[in-house]
């Protein structure tokens, strides 16, 4: 640059950063908690480098747009039950993972893995809820 | 048991158009010191409901480790590590994009696209968000009955 220039200077932030660059502060924004400033940066990654596997990854991770909604599959099913019976039989599973749905009791063992793939083999009215009983 | 899951603003229009039940502790009988609000969803199409902590504070939807590994194959990874401060210290992790259930006993079960953290150490039990879960939609609580509402969706 000419120093007798008398063209004013570019600021350096208002130039287009690189996708790296980019990248770096939306990880340095992600690990300081700065969530918002994050998303934000992800945005802006993604429309400057559409064509940057990570940065589109980000925005699309970070910036969830997706909301479908669907007449409710469970309808019907008394919810106060499986609660109630947590409350009633919590001290004899204590420590266990259980499978419950309203009032009976569909598996229980000492591993997440295990009930689910218990119940998943099975076929029910609705969802069953998987629950460890501290 | 049938409930009319649409509460309405006053010129009208719908608030919400589900409801679901909520809890005040994951530990029902236990004594319960600050009570929460723990409701029913099912993360990435687990095929079950989970009790997760409603907390405006958290960042993303957090889920104990044992649905972690169940779920982590139907998510979108970021790859790279991720860090989450909270009150039980800082935890290392990765950042993910899938969807939440809302479970609604009347109206409508909402599937949410969200951001979910996962850590193998993570011992804090599973929680939605506000910022990209419970910023989608409008909700109400009745504390009277224990009645969470919620919808519609943007």
């Amino acid at each position: 640059m000419n120093p007798t220039s008398t063209e004013p200077r570019r600021r350096t932030d208002s130039r287009k950063p690189s996708a790296a660059a980019l990248a770096r502060k939306i990880r340095a924004l992600l690990d300081d908690q700065q969530i918002v400033a994050a998303k934000e940066a992800a945005a802006r990654g993604a429309k400057l480098f559409p064509d940057h596997k990570w940065l589109r990854q980000a925005d699309k991770v970070l910036n969830p747009t997706r909301v479908t909604v669907v007449p409710a599959r469970d309808r019907g099913a008394d919810r106060r039950k499986e609660y109630d019976w947590l409350r009633n039989h919590r001290e004899e599973y204590q420590g266990k993972w259980v499978v419950l749905l309203e009032d009976a009791l569909i598996a229980c063992g000492d591993s997440f893995e295990d009930v689910v793939g218990r119940a998943r083999s099975r076929d029910f009215k609705a969802r069953p809820l998987v629950h460890h009983v501290e | 048991m049938s409930e009319n899951p649409t509460l309405l603003t006053p010129d009208r229009r719908p608030f919400t158009v589900g409801v679901a039940p909520y809890y005040d502790s994951p530990k029902p009988g236990a004594r319960v010191a600050e009570p929460r609000i723990y409701i029913r969803v099912e993360p990435a199409m687990l095929g079950m409901g989970i009790l997760a902590m409603v907390d405006t504070g958290a960042p993303w939807c957090i889920f104990e480790p044992s649905i972690g590994r169940d779920i982590r194959n139907r998510l979108i990874e970021l790859s790279g590590t991720s860090v989450l401060d909270t009150r039980l210290g800082r935890f290392k992790g990765r950042l993910y994009l899938g969807s939440v259930t809302l479970l609604a006993d009347e109206g409508e079960d909402p599937d949410v696209e969200t951001t979910i953290f996962l850590c193998p150490d993570w011992p804090g039990g599973n929680f939605v968000g506000y910022q990209g879960f419970l910023d989608r939609f409008c909700s109400g609580l009745n504390p009277n009955q224990n009645r969470f509402y919620f919808g519609p969706f943007c």
